[in-house]
């Protein structure tokens, strides 16, 4: 029996999840949002540029692996590249908006490798041009081998903002400082888990040392205080802090920057996973809301899969080996099949994936942001930045009684703007329960349509399959 | 040394003053030109459009990589007039949505630059 299983998202667990689903017999289609297979982590340059020497050696080799595993079952697989995977019903049934149309897609199986994106924590000056994540900075180096500042300041939490630091030196930028919330030396607190990540150790101490190299201060235990500048970032100012994230008077520092990449962990893009109805947990250091999955990826929603970040930040290498564990359980899931063979078939990736789990305790050491990061925004700092909602909006909402994700949304619009609440969720949580991250806290209600469409792209519909 | 580009690259602003310019193009084609890490780019470049000026970009770019590339970072202003850019790069935070031939909310980091592209910064709605 042919069964069909449909793939979101082409970075790693995506990519190896349709290629397992595929050896298995599987009809598969993989649906995503970039022009080129690689998602965010594993993203291929655009043009015949450079762009693709960006990182080190081992992260380039690892990339190649992932790509060519897909490469070679690629033809086999629909492939629907500038996708929108927008609203997922149970069924499943999924509409996807792909060349100016709706294919509404009825697979056995769905698997959500949806991965993650980047947090914001709101300061005062945030939203000035050229205060952009730190994997935005990444991922434009990737794709266009284009630098997005000369004079640079790096701040955030965890190994991103140190490997990004590095690749803008690569790239040529005068990089000012990194500015870190912790030390990495946290992660030093796990040293199994050290050991079972070696190699990704060891590339972190290869950034370190470029960045040493070309002089450039890391410095532990600093916070940003805000950005000023006349419509562009001009100037930041960083703080220390005593280890709860709030600034310590007397302690500031201003650097002149034309560009500052902030950091401050993850958001899993869970919305289609909450929508199709899987069980949601809220954990703020693994990427906020995510879908339960057990060890295949099975979530409560019937047919639904989750792999990789977006199931829970644990990385690529993680990634990989989730996607083909998640990938086989779809199959089998699709043809009614019990789980009992996959594991016994695939041991070697439920090792990876024990070990670099593992790894990811030490990460966590290092992301671990306080909560008193909750208190940088003033008054006037725009928290929901689609809405321009501020914080003192925000508050007195609250203290009027609209204490839920829901009734702020629509007594003050934060998080009702053209991001899906993605940037301002975690603040909105925050708020709401005094300025700290409880995990009780219930996201927005997930309503059609996750990503942005067209009414054109609604109402022309085509029957997927 | 790891990586043989490295002292170009530590040379690209340098030599180039750190700024793109119109100095800065075309004839060195290693290293860093200007924002561009620039070996093997085979194709020509083009131009397009930004509030009038002329921006040059290769195929392939979206219009927010050309644009940091040449110092434009400033695409929109918000509903309460606050000035606002590319924030996650990735398609995400619609931060950097723009005018483009006459279509508003279209994200700059989404979109491939093309010849004659007319973009403009957007006013609030865009309307």
């Amino acid at each position: 029996m042919t069964v069909s299983v449909v793939v979101v998202g082409a970075g790693p667990a995506g990519l190896m999840a349709a290629r397992e689903a595929t050896m298995r017999g599987a009809q598969v289609i993989l649906v995503d949002e970039a022009a080129r297979p690689g998602g965010q982590i594993y993203r291929q340059s655009a043009a015949g540029d450079n762009a693709a020497k960006i990182g080190l050696a081992t992260e380039r080799t690892r990339k190649q692996t992932v790509l060519d595993a897909f490469s070679e079952i690629a033809h086999q697989v629909e492939y629907l590249p500038g996708a929108a995977a927008y609203s997922l019903f149970p069924g499943p049934e999924l509409h996807v908006a792909y060349k100016g149309a709706t294919r509404e897609l009825r697979p056995d199986a769905v698997v959500l490798a949806t991965g993650v994106s980047e947090r914001g924590i709101p300061f005062p000056g945030w939203t000035l041009p050229g205060v952009m994540f730190a994997g935005g900075v990444q991922a434009t180096l990737k794709a266009h081998g284009v630098r997005a500042g000369d004079r640079v300041v790096v701040t955030g939490a965890g190994p991103l903002p140190v490997a990004v630091a590095a690749q803008l030196v690569e790239a040529g930028a005068q990089v000012q400082c990194v500015a870190l919330v912790h030390s990495l030396r946290a992660m030093l607190r796990r040293p199994a888990a050290l050991w079972a990540g070696r190699e990704l150790v060891r590339e972190g101490m290869d950034y370190l040392r470029i960045l040493s190299r070309a002089g450039v201060e890391v410095l532990d235990g600093w916070v940003p205080v805000r950005a000023d500048g006349e419509q562009r970032i001009e100037r930041v100012t960083i703080a220390r802090h005593s280890g709860d994230a709030r600034p310590i008077s007397g302690t500031e520092r201003a650097l002149d920057c034309d560009l500052l990449a902030m950091n401050f962990g993850f958001v899993a893009n869970s919305e289609l996973a909450r929508m199709a109805g899987a069980e949601i947990l809220f954990e703020p250091h693994r990427g906020g809301w995510i879908p339960r999955a057990d060890a295949f990826g099975r979530t409560a929603a019937p047919g639904v899969l989750v792999a990789g970040d977006g199931a829970g930040l644990r990385g690529a290498l993680v990634a990989a080996a989730e996607g083909r564990i998640t990938g086989a359980a779809a199959v089998a899931v699709a043809r009614g099949e019990s789980m009992d063979s996959i594991e016994a078939m695939l041991g070697a990736e439920f090792a990876q994936r024990r070990r670099h789990e593992h790894f990811q305790q030490a990460v966590q050491e290092a992301l671990r942001i306080p909560d008193g990061a909750w208190s940088w925004a003033n008054g006037e700092t725009i928290c929901c930045r689609c809405e321009c909602v501020t914080r003192s909006r925000i508050e007195r909402a609250i203290s009027d009684g609209h204490t839920s994700l829901n009734a702020l949304k629509r007594n003050t619009r934060a998080g009702m703007g053209w991001c899906g609440g993605r940037m301002c969720a975690h603040t909105l949580a925050a708020l709401t329960a005094g300025g700290r991250l409880d995990t009780a806290t219930v996201q927005m209600t997930p309503r059609p349509v996750a990503r942005l469409v067209t009414f054109a792209e609604v109402a022309n519909r085509v029957d997927g399959g | 040394m790891r990586n043989p580009t490295r002292a170009l690259s530590r040379a690209g602003p340098i030599l180039f003053g750190g700024a793109i310019g119109e100095s800065s193009w075309g004839s060195c084609m290693t290293g860093v030109i200007g924002r561009r890490l620039g070996e093997d780019r085979a194709q020509a470049a083009f131009t397009f459009s930004f509030e009038g000026e002329a921006i040059q970009a290769w195929p392939g770019e979206t219009i927010a990589a050309a644009l940091m590339a040449s110092g434009q970072v400033h695409l929109r202003d918000a509903e309460d007039g606050s000035a606002r850019g590319v924030v996650c790069g990735i398609g995400a935070c619609w931060e950097c949505r723009c005018i483009v031939d006459g279509a508003a909310n279209t994200r700059a980091c989404m979109t491939e630059a093309r010849p004659g592209m007319v973009v403009a910064r957007q006013h609030g709605v865009g309307r």
